[in-house]
């Protein structure tokens, strides 16, 4: 009867250990099937993602292009419009300063004659005497006049206060010896004065006034230093 | 304007002295012309400071 159970006992046993190995088997088997498929489904992911976020990137570049392509089409409209800008304002400028030249706004230089014009104890210079030079002068091609470093503007008036002193250009007094300078000709300029007999140098001369013209490849004369108004006149529309 | 050319020493004054005749007449609204030539600058130039 013993015999018997501890037959039936290993029986079990082997039959248990038998068992026991299927399961672990089975087990292994499962866990490395679970496992091959996971990596196989992550790689399959990763692929899926890593195409997703390569197109996403390309989309992203080309809007960058595009947005590159604007910016830099802008910029360069607005390079070619500063450009235009300042060709502009350059033209202005030169415009503006042209014109402020001309109107005696601006110390000027260039060749032209110095005049001295000298009372004596026979005659004096009158107002007359100096509009009839201006006169002369601007006949002759002056470009620029002053008389005793005041500036002849086309509005300039020389008028006689007294016997002593002769007013131009509103307020500023002058006496002799006057000292007359002009940029133009020197030779045109010259010439017209020295006219025999009717030129201003005789006339001044008979009159029993002295006068000396010098004739200069530099002379400087100052700029109208007052301020020119418009207050009544305005343009015709 | 008026009052300084027919001030007495005035040219108006002067002028019927020498028995010119002129007349002065006021106006609200004169039009002067612009003037046609040109103006030039050949001999001289700006004195850059």
């Amino acid at each position: 009867m013993k015999v018997k159970a501890d037959k039936q006992k290993i029986q079990m046993t082997v039959i248990i250990g038998i068992v026991t190995l299927l399961l672990v088997s089975s087990m292994f088997i499962q866990f490395k099937t679970v496992d091959r498929s996971q990596e196989s489904n992550l790689e399959s992911l990763r692929s899926d993602e890593l195409t997703t976020q390569i197109a996403t990137y390309k989309s992203r570049y080309e809007e960058t292009m595009e947005q590159y392509e604007e910016n830099r089409n802008t910029i360069l409209e607005y390079q070619s419009t500063m450009k235009e800008n300042k060709e502009s304002t350059d033209l202005l400028d030169k415009e503006l300063n042209d014109t402020e030249t001309l109107l005696g706004l601006t110390d000027v230089q260039g060749e032209g004659l110095i005049i001295t014009l000298k009372d004596t104890d026979e005659a004096t210079y009158t107002a007359l005497d100096l509009l009839t030079l201006i006169n002369e002068l601007k006949y002759a091609g002056a470009e620029a006049i002053s008389i005793n470093d005041n500036r002849v503007v086309n509005l300039t008036e020389i008028t006689a206060i007294n016997n002593s002193f002769i007013m131009m250009n509103s307020d500023s007094r002058i006496s002799s010896p006057y000292t007359v300078k002009v940029i133009g000709d020197k030779s045109y300029l010259m010439s017209t004065l020295n006219l025999k007999n009717s030129g201003f140098v005789d006339l001044m001369r008979v009159n029993n006034l002295e006068i000396t013209v010098e004739e200069s490849k530099n002379v400087i004369i100052n700029k109208y230093s007052k301020e020119i108004t418009a207050e009544k006149m305005k343009e015709v529309e | 304007m008026c009052g300084a050319v027919e001030r007495a020493g005035g040219i108006l004054h002067q002028l019927k002295l020498n028995d010119l005749s002129v007349t002065v007449k006021k106006e609200s609204n004169i039009k002067i012309n612009k003037f046609n030539g040109a103006i030039t600058k050949k001999y001289m130039k700006d004195i850059k400071n």
